[in-house]
């Protein structure tokens, strides 16, 4: 294998000069999850960097003597593909780059040429095919995306329905598909029916929104799903989109415009935090007190990536007799819950180890109950604080404040 | 040796076989010179090459020549359409270094005496040589460039010595806390590569030399009256203890006698050298790191 052509490393004039804008200071590497979680230095975006180098040189002979490079054959290109995808892209290298490499852009881009060089993890088979037939990452059907409905009153059944309504509500797959998660969407529907919302859903009308294959690198099979999903919420006359979860939200808000999509969303793009917060000023939705210490975990898309870091803590704030602490790396340095860039789903051993450092980080707090406003946080939280039998609850927001909006 | 007459500025003197002795000082210098830029343009060629062979956004099909062209357009566009963000980039992130002033101190500091040491350094070097050798040449046949002579023997003489000590200075220090950091520190962050080593061992040597050269230019001031080389070819200053760091060495040269020849060759030759080494080595970020700054910063900015 090692005599064949390589698949040339196709990136931008502007990440060619980033890679060897790198000083290989080691800021990611002391920043990196994956990292932290693995011990493996190959899986920091230094090395990913330091390979796509080799690999961008190594087909010219003359380039390669003079630049003095490594050797990367396709064998090395294998190894490579499970390096580049042993990253949640939770973006804290972009953060603490000191000459404001995009690395989390480039690895994204790493992606795209590891499955053009057809090394894709073998994982990767399965969630492509359910993305193309099932529209959604679990299953490879896509009705079953209201189960999570089923077990509510009557009554909000028929937010199914709508034709038209002024505020969409896109659950996003896995509030839609894990049973773990299903609370949240429960509880941000009853939420805004009790704020009377005039709102809607687009019930199997609603297809993934793209992320996981942007996060693949399989861009172009991203465009049918976005064209569908604006086309969808554009016809239900929707002045508002409200995504419950971060990578939606990043996707729609920040990556959508980007691929100028055939249709133009009429409307605007919200974080459900965003959109409680408002409706919690204005006194449309009560709050009972709750004594308990809790703490916030930033999820990554929704920090870092686009910017959201006071809503979710004004929210909390506003809850009566409520202890607030902040955790030891929160905000735009927080770390990554591990459940981010398609890692648990090619790599969950890594995604368990990098859990496993937050949920330590979360006990350090001594909170009672940890929040979060993502989805995936939550099922991955939750899922390995009680493996590692830490006493701390996990929960949603949009859980929270749903209960303590009940009557008690 | 031969002699030259220093108070009439002259660098060539009429004098018979003095002259060629000289000249051959600068053919050496040159035929060293020259291939020095060549190696150092064509490392930076082939860097360029390497890049363009990225794809431009809107112009996937163009030839590198034509990428090379749109890149230096939207550049010259884009400084243009708002300058003063430029000029505010190149302060805060690329010569401040915000964002690592914010993350350590200690490499903060480091890093921001090797780059104004090395920034200010040159300027000053470049004042000297091209005031005390082309400008002073020049003068002869045009009076206008008279002012010269207060670069190589007048006022701004003790100034130019003072600064180039001074910066010179920073950048040893800042070589030292590398080395310190690097070698005994070890963060565990950092990986120690053959191409670091070389670079400090680079910086350190050039620095010690270059202090070496000036404590033995002030020792022994019969050596730069004879103009036998040319690290430093301004004469004998009245002012010698402004050069501070060479001021220093020379109390220990008093009575130490080299080769002026080899003492030239022994700073010239590792300074061209280490021109040569940047393209092929991290100091290339020299450039790349500063572009990426302003290119990401921008984008950063518009998100």
């Amino acid at each position: 294998m090692s005599g064949e052509r390589m698949q040339p490393l196709e990136l931008t004039v502007k990440q060619m000069i980033e890679l060897e804008g790198c000083t290989r200071c080691g800021e990611c590497t002391v920043s990196c999850p994956a990292f932290a979680a693995t011990q493996d230095r190959r899986v920091t975006p230094l090395e990913a960097f330091s390979t796509a180098k080799d690999w961008m040189i190594s087909r010219s002979r003359l380039k390669k003597f003079f630049l003095r490079t490594r050797s990367v054959d396709p064998e090395r290109l294998k190894a490579f593909s499970n390096e580049v995808f042993q990253c949640t892209l939770c973006g804290h290298c972009n953060e603490v780059c000191p000459v404001h490499i995009h690395s989390k852009e480039m690895r994204i881009s790493l992606r795209k040429n590891i499955g053009k060089a057809d090394l894709d993890p073998p994982a990767a088979k399965a969630i492509l095919e359910n993305l193309e037939i099932g529209k959604n990452v679990v299953y490879l059907q896509n009705e079953h995306r209201l189960d999570w409905i089923q077990e509510m009153p009557e009554t909000f059944s028929r937010y199914t329905q709508k034709g038209k309504a002024e505020v969409v509500y896109f659950a996003g797959c896995v509030a839609s598909y894990f049973p773990i998660a299903f609370s949240i969407s429960r509880s941000t529907l009853q939420l805004l029916d009790k704020a009377k919302v005039d709102f809607g859903l687009l019930g199997p009308q609603e297809w993934c929104c793209g992320w996981p294959l942007i996060g693949m690198g399989k861009e172009e099979m991203a465009y049918e799903l976005m064209n569908h999903n604006i086309e969808k919420i554009n016809a239900m006359g929707a002045k508002t989109l409200l995504c419950g979860c971060p990578s939606c939200y990043h996707m729609w808000k920040h990556q959508y415009p980007r691929f100028s999509p055939k249709i133009t969303p009429q409307f605007e793009v919200i974080h459900s935090t965003e959109y409680f917060v408002k409706l919690l000023k204005d006194e449309k939705i009560p709050l009972r007190p709750l004594e308990a210490i809790v703490t916030y975990h930033d999820p990554c898309d929704l920090g870092r990536a686009s910017g959201i870091y006071e809503p979710p803590r004004e929210i909390i704030q506003m809850i009566p007799k409520i202890h607030f602490v902040e955790m030891g790396t929160n905000r735009n340095h927080a770390t990554c819950c591990g459940g981010g860039g398609d890692l648990e789903m090619f790599f969950p051993n890594v995604t368990k180890g990098i859990a496993g450092l937050r949920a330590q980080e979360i006990e350090e707090t001594g909170a009672d109950i940890v929040l979060s406003a993502c989805q995936q946080c939550k099922r991955v939280l939750s899922v390995n604080t009680k493996k590692l039998k830490k006493k701390v609850k996990v929960q949603d927001l949009m859980e929270l404040i749903n209960t303590l909006s009940e009557p008690n | 040796m031969g002699e030259v007459n220093l108070l009439d500025g002259k660098l060539f003197s009429a004098g018979g076989d003095k002259r060629p002795k000289t000249m051959d000082k600068h053919l050496i210098f040159y035929l060293m010179f020259i291939p020095t830029v060549i190696f150092f343009i064509g490392g930076m060629a082939l860097h360029l090459s390497v890049w363009l062979e990225g794809t431009f956004p809107g112009a996937e099909n163009a030839t590198k020549v034509k990428k090379l062209k749109m890149l230096l357009r939207r550049g010259w566009k884009g400084f243009w359409l708002k300058p003063g963000w430029y000029f505010r980039v190149l302060w805060v992130d690329v010569i401040f270094h915000r964002k690592l002033f914010r993350q350590s101190f200690y490499r903060w500091v480091t890093h921001t005496l090797l780059v104004v040491g090395f920034v200010a350094t040159f300027i000053v070097d470049m004042i000297k040589g091209f005031s005390t050798f082309y400008l002073l040449e020049l003068s002869h046949s045009f009076p206008i460039f008279s002012f010269a002579h207060e670069f190589e023997t007048g006022l701004v003489r003790p100034f130019l010595d003072f600064f180039l000590e001074f910066f010179s200075f920073l950048i040893l220090i800042g070589c030292v806390l590398a080395i310190v950091r690097r070698f005994f520190l070890k963060p565990g962050q950092l990986q120690t590569e053959e191409e670091d080593i070389i670079t400090l061992l680079f910086i350190l040597f050039l620095e010690v030399s270059g202090f070496f050269i000036e404590g033995y230019r002030i020792a022994h001031p019969e050596v730069s009256q004879a103009r036998v080389y040319m690290a430093n070819l301004t004469p004998a200053s009245a002012n010698n203890w402004v050069s501070f760091g060479g001021y220093f060495l020379s109390l220990f040269f008093k009575n130490v006698k080299i080769n002026a020849d080899f003492l030239w060759y022994f700073h010239v030759i590792p300074s061209l050298l280490w021109f040569v080494y940047i393209p092929h080595s991290k100091l290339l970020h020299i450039f790349t790191s500063s572009v990426t700054v302003f290119l990401n910063r921008s984008e950063e900015v518009e998100h």
